[in-house]
């Protein structure tokens, strides 16, 4: 035991996690200090000093009691509990200068107290045992139970106190008196831990006698009953009190694996110590491998340790969170006896490697079980959002279920747990290996359950509206500037936005308006009072995350982004009545042009001189002005029938009718049948000859949702890739229409790939057919018939046609859909990476996949052109602290997806890391030198 | 016996490590210039292509850039502390300290050059090998890497106390 007061301790127990502290206190600081008064700067500055200057003299004296070969002083121990206690003391007394109610919780990751007591009590446990071991020598005939008693004392006499006495106190809580009370509990709690540690420091070191002869009749309370009893108050078995959270206040620890480890470490630690070496090698290794269990707890339960007096004296079972503690010095003491039973038979090193071993088991377990899940999830992300539509994906239904159900466990109880986290540790762990530290949105976790496990289906979310009718354009003013150098236009649209409303309520303005082809954003500004905050062109997801937090917080924010296909949505917070806000978009584009928002026409460029009159080609990307199309030659194409039917898993049942519909209609309507296919469309979509209708309909397999969106743009996709002189006309067959699960509302998307049609079909159970609208959000219609082609321009270049639609305007058209690496050397200008990133874009929505693993280039793309592009979103933010959030979930993002680095074109030679390398070399160097040791000679 | 003055040299050594460590924070591309621009040379000369400067040395032929997180620097830290702190456990003289310090850190800069140009171009050219073959993805050269950084700084481990054992039995006899 004497073990315990070497000073290299104070490094694992102090150095290490009070640096952590430091570092996650300092990573806060950075972001809230702009919204913290001077005051209580001057308290974060304080109190990270202090902490520094407390971790430095403390590594000065460790070392050199290191050096010298000294153990720790109990007086020094003694120091340290009392500098820790004050420490925590003075985070708890100052918890509103530090966390004041100005700095919103969505930009901190926690409590900094809390924080603060998790890492510095394993120092504080660390010096009560220190000093339990000096002020109990070897020959002390101290009983532990006269130890135990002192220590049940503790909340037997706060007990009384505040049964008997309290009730009698008249004198009111002055802020002084009540700092006398917290003196009070903090001694009292400390003595109780002193009491209680000796008591069971006594019980181990003698371990003779009748304790040795009965251990049975203490060990099973400690190792099995009271884990058990613990679990099952937490996971609201036993709630004792009213309100206690079902899901576990300290976690949720409600998964049957909790409780089987339980019992199964309980047992082990139990068996008796037999002297046989096989028995006791193997009691060993399992010890140790159910050691990582015990470990977790005990560290789960240590910063809560101060707190067991208060739940004792609250209720009875709060002694039970002692039993981490007490069963970690148990499971210890066992381990230790195993190893020197057994040190006798076999060498040192063999053994240390059998426990390290065994010891890595369960957390292993866990990383292989956790690091499955991802690459199942991520391959069920893909197939649904990123898909490549040429591949065959097999997702393992059973490993995705669990998956999914852990994550919406994790999102419902992350307020619950004292950790704020579900399962503490292990949560982050999960979020960290699993989701790369992002979340998934409640819509794709319904979206991904329905998909694959035929869930119920998710409702559209609406991802824009105009909440605020009132507000509207009061005025706009243009500057246009043409760049001759370049070749394009640069307008400046100022808007002055109105709140017309009489209501109190602060406004949203929110709107929606259609680029042209060709035209895109390079700038943007909002006035904040009386100052003109330039847009930050930021990642999309990490600046709609940070916009929607502002909005609840009432600040300043506007941002502008790309919804689907050339569309932007444009929104500003918050409006105060009859406010006016100034606003403006800088737009760089080709030709001139009218944009149409909120019914208002803007003019963008104002001379038709300077049109464009020939077609521009850059890298896989040709723009074609309005003028040169015109010029192109009109056609129509042939159309042919492309079934869709519903093989979701309820489907099944309607086989029979959603056949003899098909047939109905063929006999009807017969339109080129040697082209007609039919998908059979559940989770994945199988494709076959309509020819081949009866066979088909005996192999399909009915599963999962009817995943509607995936089959229609899979097969525009690939009627697009296909370049024929005909297009399909798409008609659904299903008898439950409604299920047919649509991502984005509508396939606007997609509008360049199917110029010859707006609608697809609906064939109902009647025979007639009903049309919805593709690229937009009208309503159906009934249709009897199959609408004529559309009218398209042909532009053929070599060998290669591409259709493009009749509407008048400007054209954006793909040259290949395979992208190369940006070629470095051609010089190119804003509005020409623009029109490349409209490309990628264009090719990402054929091929999802290319465009999902080019995603961090385009991010990196637009950033250097300054160019908004379908990644990136412009935004305004109030003040420095949410830009630096913003720079946080942004790196978070960037970083989080595996498929990033995938995306980046050059290599970097890089070192390998300096720690990994520097710890490989010293345990290299440690095992030549064990070895010449053990060769060398005894004298 | 470890005597007061070698930990005073360890813990020297150690403050020296971390100081050099936080000033490589600081440093970019062009001040590594000393380091990544031999590398670049010899690279050059064994694969006969012609780097440009774009704040590191772009290879197009293997597309490929060496900048500042290739330069070299974590290895010249390792192999200059690992040997100071061999030399400070053999050599008891003051004067020979003093004189052996720098000879390292000068020893240390050329064998970083060389064992980071091998490391480089092992890296290179099996990435291409075996993406020839298919076998190969991302960054499993920052494994080759650790290899060979080890292979080396293990080989200079030994040659060096073997070099300065020699020496101090020839002084000592």
């Amino acid at each position: 035991m004497k073990k315990f007061t070497d000073a290299r301790w104070l490094f694992a127990v102090h150095t290490l996690p009070v640096s952590g502290l430091l570092f996650l206190l300092i990573r806060e600081y950075a972001v809230v200090k702009h919204l913290l008064i001077p005051d209580d700067k001057e308290l974060w500055v304080a109190y990270i000093s202090v902490l520094a200057l407390i971790t430095v003299l403390q590594v000065i004296y460790a070392t050199y009691l290191v050096i010298c070969r000294q153990k720790i002083h109990w007086l020094y121990a003694t120091l340290l509990l009392v500098l820790h206690i004050g420490v925590l003391w003075f985070a708890g007394s100052k918890m509103e200068s530090l966390h004041p109610d100005t700095v919103p919780a969505w930009m901190t990751s926690g409590s900094p107290f809390l924080y603060s007591g998790a890492f510095l009590m394993p120092v504080m446990a660390y010096a009560l045992f220190v000093m339990v071991l000096h002020l109990t020598p070897l020959d002390s005939r101290s009983k532990p139970w006269k130890n135990f008693l002192v220590a049940i004392a503790v909340p037997l006499a706060w007990y009384l106190f505040t049964q008997l006495l309290m009730p009698l106190w008249h004198y009111g809580f002055g802020s002084g008196k009540m700092h006398v009370m917290i003196v009070f509990a903090v001694m009292s709690t400390i003595l109780f831990l002193f009491f209680l540690i000796r008591g069971l420091y006594l019980i181990l070191r003698r371990q003779s006698g009748r304790l040795r002869r009965y251990h049975l009749i203490w060990e099973i309370p400690i190792a099995v009953i009271f884990p058990l009893l613990g679990l099952s108050i937490n996971n609201g078995h036993f709630a004792p009190m009213q309100g206690w959270a079902e899901s576990g206040i300290f976690g949720n620890f409600g998964s049957p694996v909790f409780y089987i480890l339980a019992i199964a470490n309980g047992i082990l630690v139990c068996l008796p110590q037999l002297q046989n070496a096989r028995y006791r090698l193997a009691l060993f290794i399992c010890r140790s491998a159910t050691f990582a269990y015990t470990l977790y707890f005990f560290i789960v339960f240590l910063p809560f340790l101060p707190l067991s007096v208060i739940a004792i004296i609250a209720f009875g079972a709060g002694f039970l969170m002692l039993t981490p503690l007490v069963l970690f010095a148990i499971h210890v003491q066992k381990l230790r006896q195993d190893y020197q039973y057994l040190k006798h038979r076999l060498s040192a090193t063999t053994l240390a490697v059998l426990a390290f071993v065994a010891f890595l088991i369960i957390p292993s377990g866990i990383t292989i079980s956790y690091l499955h899940k991802r690459s199942v999830l991520h391959n069920a992300l893909e197939y649904v959002y990123a898909p490549d539509f040429k591949k065959k994906y097999n997702i393992d239904l059973a490993s995705f279920g669990s998956t999914i159900e852990i994550i919406k466990h994790h999102k419902d109880e992350r307020a619950n747990s004292m950790y704020n986290t579900p399962v503490p540790f292990l949560s982050g762990y999960f979020n960290w290996i699993v989701l790369d530290n992002l979340t998934l949105s409640d819509q794709k976790i319904n979206q991904l359950d329905y998909v694959f496990r035929g869930g119920p289906l998710p409702e559209q979310v609406v991802t824009f509206n105009n909440p605020d009718t009132e507000i509207k354009i009061s005025g706009t003013k243009t500057e246009s500037v043409y760049d001759t150098a370049n070749g394009v236009w640069e307008t400046w649209v100022h808007f002055n936005l109105k709140n017309q409303s009489q209501n109190e309520m602060m406004g949203e303005y929110a709107t929606q308006f259609q680029l042209p082809n060709g035209c895109f954003i390079s700038d943007y500004y909002l006035y904040v009072g009386n100052k003109k905050e330039m847009g930050l062109l930021a990642e999309k997801r990490a600046a709609k995350w940070v916009y929607s937090n502002i909005l609840s917080e009432n600040r300043d924010p506007g941002i502008l982004f790309y919804s689907s296909n050339n569309r932007i949505n444009f929104r500003v917070f918050p409006f105060s009545r009859n406010e006016l806000r100034r606003t403006g978009i800088r737009f760089v584009h080709k030709e001139p042009a009218v944009i149409s928002i909120d019914s208002q026409k803007v003019q963008l460029g104002s001379s038709v001189a300077e049109n464009s009159q020939q077609a521009v080609h850059i890298q896989n990307v040709t723009y074609i002005p309005a003028s040169v199309k015109t010029s192109l030659q009109k056609i129509k194409r042939k159309s042919y029938y492309h079934f869709i039917a519903d093989a979701s898993f309820s489907a099944a049942k309607h086989q029979t009718e959603t056949k003899k519909l098909i047939t109905q209609f063929l006999a009807k309507n017969r339109l080129n049948d040697e082209a007609a296919v039919i998908s059979f469309v559940g989770t994945y979509a199988h494709t076959v000859p309509l020819q081949h209708i009866n066979e088909a309909f005996r192999n399909v397999t009915y599963k999962g949702g009817f995943f509607l969106d995936r089959a229609l743009k899979q097969s525009i996709a690939a009627s697009y890739f296909s370049n024929e002189d005909r297009y399909p006309v798409f008609i659904v067959v299903s008898n439950q229409f409604e299920n047919g699960m649509i991502l984005n509302h509508d396939f606007s998307e997609l509008r360049f790939a199917y110029p010859d049609a707006d609608v697809f079909y609906e064939l109902k159970d009647n025979g007639e057919l009903l049309s919805h609208a593709l690229f937009g959000r009208e309503k159906e219609s009934d249709k009897n018939s199959i609408a004529q082609a559309k009218t398209v321009h042909l532009y053929a270049d070599g060998k290669r046609k591409v259709y493009i639609p009749d509407d008048g305007a400007a054209s954006v058209i793909l040259n290949s859909s395979v992208f190369q690496p940006t070629d470095m050397a051609t010089p190119v200008n804003g509005w020409q990476t623009g029109l490349i990133m409209q490309g990628k874009w264009m090719a990402a929505q054929l091929s999802p996949h290319q465009g999902d693993a080019d995603w961090l280039n385009g991010v990196k793309q637009s950033f250097q052109s300054k160019i908004m592009s379908p990644s990136t979103a412009f935004i305004v933010v109030e003040n420095e602290a949410q830009k630096g959030v913003l720079l946080r979930k942004q790196a978070a993002i960037l970083n989080g997806n595996p498929s990033l680095d995938a995306g980046e074109d050059t290599e970097r030679m890089s070192e390998p890391g300096l720690f990994v390398m520097i710890v490989l070399l010293v345990l290299i160097l440690l095992a030549r030198h064990r070895s010449r040791q053990k060769l060398r000679p005894r004298l | 016996m470890i005597k007061l003055n070698q930990y005073i040299s360890f813990g020297s050594g150690i403050v020296v490590f971390i100081i050099l460590k936080f000033i490589f924070k600081s440093l970019d591309t062009s001040q590594l210039l000393f380091l990544i621009k031999p590398v670049n040379t010899l690279f050059e000369i064994f694969t006969g292509s012609n780097g440009m400067y774009v704040n590191g040395f772009y290879h197009p032929s293997f597309d490929i850039i060496i900048d500042r997180s290739c330069s070299g620097y974590n290895f010249w830290l390792i192999s200059f502390i690992m040997l100071s702190f061999l030399l400070t456990s053999h050599v008891r003289r003051t004067s020979l300290l003093i004189a052996g310090i720098p000879t390292v850190f000068l020893c240390t800069y050329l064998l970083t050059i060389l064992v980071n140009s091998s490391r480089i171009l092992v890296a290179v050219f099996s990435k291409r090998f075996f993406r020839m073959e298919g076998l190969l993805d991302g960054n499993i050269h920052q494994l080759q890497g650790s290899f060979i950084y080890l292979f080396f700084l293990v080989l200079i481990y030994f040659a060096s106390e073997r070099i300065i054992k020699k020496i101090n039995y020839e002084k000592i006899y």
